[in-house]
């Protein structure tokens, strides 16, 4: 059973209230509303917003059964789901996996493995085809599809464990692709090597000192940082002049991208080092910025477009992510995506 | 399985024909996705206008059905079942058919649905059929080839044939010189218009006739009222050069090439005036507009009244706000030209997807490209000289479109589209306009949690205009197809556009991202 309070303002009808974090938020755009859930929250009906209640009326009663569907659209100021059906089911699903792909932890420091993207993708695919009649976007399954590599999928079918369901995942995407006219790739990228150890690295610069600081997610893109890594930073005198280096270890999969550290007032361009399993940079510093090391040197790591955390309590929320994600690897009701990536 | 309908006196029609739907059986799965719900495609090609058909039962049409019709509802998909289950049979034999054709162009559910209707009512269930296959083959083969009359090539000849390009150049002066910017002209220009432009070649009106499709005759009508208002995802010819790593907006998002980016894709073609740098641009003012423009995007979400949609259209509303368009910036403030004013276009020798300009700024031929390039519902275009000079009329008509209610559309786009993209939160003008702005900031909500970068600069401030962009697309695509538009498609119409050049802003974030991985 999962009750929610119902509230109607001025542009939408909210059922419960939107999970507290964009990090623990599995969402599905549907056509009149959005639905979430708190990937943290085990209950199995989502919270919504609904803007339009008169598209969203077509389907509600496939999520929270037809007569919680009834008292969210005639007014009453709670309800209470308890009934389950495949499209809820579904929809949790997508939803989940669509969490999967903008925050799943990877992390070498957490032993949290980088879901297999091809599988991820070919999943999502699949799970949007079931609920394309509820969908916002009258395009979504075409657009998912189009991301189908299907040789990412043929690689785990003689897999003892899940080789079965990737090969009637790969028929089942196949017949969509069809169905939706859309041509599906079939050759996957070689995979990397995910669990590369990093290699050390010394210089013969004086350092003068160091610091480090958690690898903050929010303001970064997926699958670049390790989740639970720490980024560290130096200042050195090399030649005369003071240098600040700074490294941020790659999550597990990582893949070239820019990313800039800000360490007190300097800006520091980082770059994906493969060998090194890091993203790591180097600038010039003031001279005066040695004076301000006895306050403490603040690293923030960011990508263009990205806000920063303002969550006080990242550390907390970070470690509960990572403890959930290490248990969906093994868990009954793991997706494809993770039972795959809990394999490898 | 319709649990406590006696507790209200109305019903989601979603549940009913969920309901109805699921027991049909196994037969219709083709036309079914994984939940057993009828697809999106098959509510909106078949069973909306082809077997409930609101627009005639009236009862059936909403987000709930009074429960006295309850019943009517499901007998009527029960009583289709078995030529929806031939039609489900068809429609495997069909995409059998293009699969060994090596056909890939179009989408199978949006050209074949309703063939496949067709040749189960007149073939019904194929596998008692000898020689269904071939009928299948034959079927695809037309499908396809029916197109072949209107090609991008035989525009371009057309349109670049040393014999007809003076007569066609002085077509376009005459359209443009008997053009008055000056709003006193435009009721002239307007009483005129009807004998300007040719009769479009569709079904409906060429009975008989060579292009004529086999459709039922009764469906015809509802066909001609129903047509699903957007174009559906098309097979461009961008997406097979193989340039993008990720072709999602090639192939999936842009229902028009014009729906690409403009400021992404290289700018090389000369003739076209230089790039103004359209955020310094004031925003263009508003005029007050007809008031009944104002109450129409009050109801057009929720109950749109057809007559006073048709009275906008009688009213010349669309074409006395299209006055100001020659007033300088006030077209490029809303995107859809980077010149001052409009000018007059060219006829156009080539044309490229990936390089198409602002819509005021298209020659002819880029114009006529936009659409050929789709492939939807192509058959119901005219041929290529009628669609030469109609397209040439067209240019010099109000808001660049040949029919009042496309004009009028413009208008209402514009009004609801007002503030979208600027930062703040001014108060909505309408109820239409307050929902594009709420889903607008949605959109940034959904950023956050699909952890994807904000759009910045131009991307944001580019929206309103982007928006009005593709809503010209889509009503001059509708024009061209002969779709009308009715005052229920109207809010579909607005917010689609609206959700598309979102959708895009996302995929081309994605993208980015992907890019830099590339480019490292």
């Amino acid at each position: 059973m999962t009750e929610y309070a119902v509230e109607r303002t001025a542009s939408a009808i909210r059922v419960g209230a939107r999970p507290p974090h964009p990090e623990r938020t599995a969402l599905v755009e549907a056509r009149g509303a959005l639905l979430f859930w708190d990937v943290l929250d085990p209950r199995a009906h989502p919270a919504a917003d609904v803007w339009d209640p008169v598209l969203a009326a077509d389907w509600l009663w496939e999520v929270y059964g037809p007569d919680a569907a009834d008292a969210i659209l005639n007014g009453h100021g709670s309800v209470a789901a308890d009934r389950t059906s495949p499209v809820l089911d579904a929809a949790r699903d997508l939803a989940h996996l669509t969490w999967a792909a903008a925050w799943w932890p990877a992390s070498h420091a957490a032993a949290v493995p980088a879901l297999p993207e091809g599988i991820l993708r070919a999943e999502t695919a699949w799970r949007t085809a079931a609920l394309e009649h509820l969908l916002d976007d009258e395009d979504a399954v075409e657009r998912a599809l189009t991301g189908v590599d299907l040789a990412a999928v043929a690689a785990y079918g003689s897999d003892p464990d899940i080789g079965r369901a990737m090969t009637e995942l790969e028929a089942t995407l196949t017949d969509l692709a069809e169905s939706f006219g859309i041509e599906l790739r079939s050759a996957a990228r070689t995979a990397r090597d995910d669990w590369a150890l990093a290699a050390g690295g010394t210089t013969g610069d004086l350092v003068i000192a160091s610091g480090g600081t958690p690898v903050d997610w929010s303001p970064v893109p997926q699958g670049l940082l390790d989740a639970a890594g720490e980024s560290t930073w130096q200042l050195a005198q090399r030649a005369a002049e003071w240098v600040l280096t700074v490294s941020a270890p790659a999550a597990p999969g990582a893949r070239p991208a820019e990313l800039t550290a800000v360490l007190d007032t300097v800006e520091i361009p980082l770059r994906f080092d493969r060998g090194a399993n890091a993203f790591t940079g180097e600038a010039l510093a003031p001279p005066d910025v040695a004076t301000r090391l006895a306050r403490g040197l603040r690293m923030r790591i960011h990508a263009p477009g990205y806000p920063a955390a303002t969550d006080p309590d990242q550390a907390r929320l970070r470690a509960d992510i990572i403890e959930f994600a290490r248990r969906r690897l093994t868990a009954p009701d793991a997706t494809l995506t993770e039972t795959a990536a809990g394999l490898r | 399985m319709v649990h406590g309908l006696a507790a209200s006196a109305a019903v989601p029609r979603g549940m009913l024909v969920a309901d109805a739907w699921s027991q049909l059986g196994d037969a219709v799965a083709p036309l079914s996705n994984a939940s057993g719900r009828p697809l999106a495609r098959t509510v909106k090609l078949l069973l909306d206008p082809l077997v409930l058909r609101p627009t005639q039962n009236p009862r059936f049409s909403g987000g709930v059905v009074a429960i006295e019709h309850v019943d009517a509802l499901r007998q009527a998909i029960l009583d289709a079942g078995p030529v929806l289950a031939a039609t489900a049979a068809w429609f495997q034999l069909l995409k059998r058919a293009r699969r060994r054709a090596g056909i890939t162009e179009g989408h199978p559910q949006d050209l074949y649905f309703q063939r496949c209707y067709e040749l189960a009512h007149l073939h019904g269930d194929p596998a008692a059929l000898p020689g269904a296959a071939d009928i299948a083959a034959a079927a695809v083969a037309d499908v396809h080839a029916e197109r072949g009359d209107v090609t991008v090539d035989r525009l371009r000849r057309f349109l670049t044939d040393p014999a007809r390009t003076a007569e066609l150049a002085g077509l376009l002066r005459e359209a443009w010189a008997g053009r008055d910017p000056v709003p006193d002209a435009l009721p002239t220009l307007e009483a005129e218009a009807p004998q300007r432009f040719p009769a479009r070649d569709t079904p409906a009106t060429h009975e008989g006739g060579a292009t004529q499709r086999p459709l039922l005759p009764d469906t015809l009508a509802v066909l001609e009222a129903e047509a699903p208002h957007r174009l559906p995802v098309q097979d461009t010819p961008a997406a097979h050069e193989g340039e993008a790593p990720h072709p999602i907006s090639a192939r999936v998002a842009p229902t028009a090439p014009e729906e690409k980016a403009p400021h992404l894709l290289p700018v090389s073609d000369a003739r076209r005036p230089p790039a103004q740098e359209a955020a310094s641009q004031p925003a263009p003012p508003e005029t007050d507009a007809h008031p009944g423009i104002a109450a129409f995007l009050d109801d057009c979400a929720t109950a749109p009244d057809p007559r006073l949609w048709k009275a906008l259209a009688d009213d010349g509303t669309g074409t006395a706000e299209a006055a100001r368009l020659d007033l300088p910036g006030i077209a490029r403030g809303y995107g859809l030209t980077e010149r001052d004013r409009p000018a007059v276009p060219e006829l156009g020798e080539r044309a490229s997807k990936r390089a198409l300009p602002k819509p005021f700024d298209r020659s002819i031929l880029e114009r006529l490209f936009a659409a050929l390039t789709t492939w939807f519902h192509r058959e119901s275009m005219a041929d290529v000289p009628s669609l030469v000079t109609g397209e040439i009329h067209r240019s010099a008509a109000p808001w660049q479109l040949a029919e009042e209610p496309s004009r009028v559309a413009m208008v209402l786009g514009r009004d609801a589209s007002a503030g979208l993209g600027t930062g703040d939160q001014p108060p909505a003008a309408s109820d239409a306009n307050a929902r594009l702005l709420n889903r607008w900031r949605r959109e940034s909500y959904v950023h956050r949690v699909l952890r994807l970068p904000d759009p910045i600069g131009e991307e944001v401030r580019g929206t309103r205009r982007a928006y009005l962009r593709r809503l010209w697309v889509r009503l001059h695509g509708r024009e061209l197809r002969g779709e009308a538009t009715a005052a229920d498609e109207v809010w579909d119409l607005l917010d689609g556009a609206l959700r598309s050049v979102v959708m895009d802003q996302r995929d081309r974030l994605k993208r980015s991202l992907e890019r830099e991985e590339e480019r490292s």
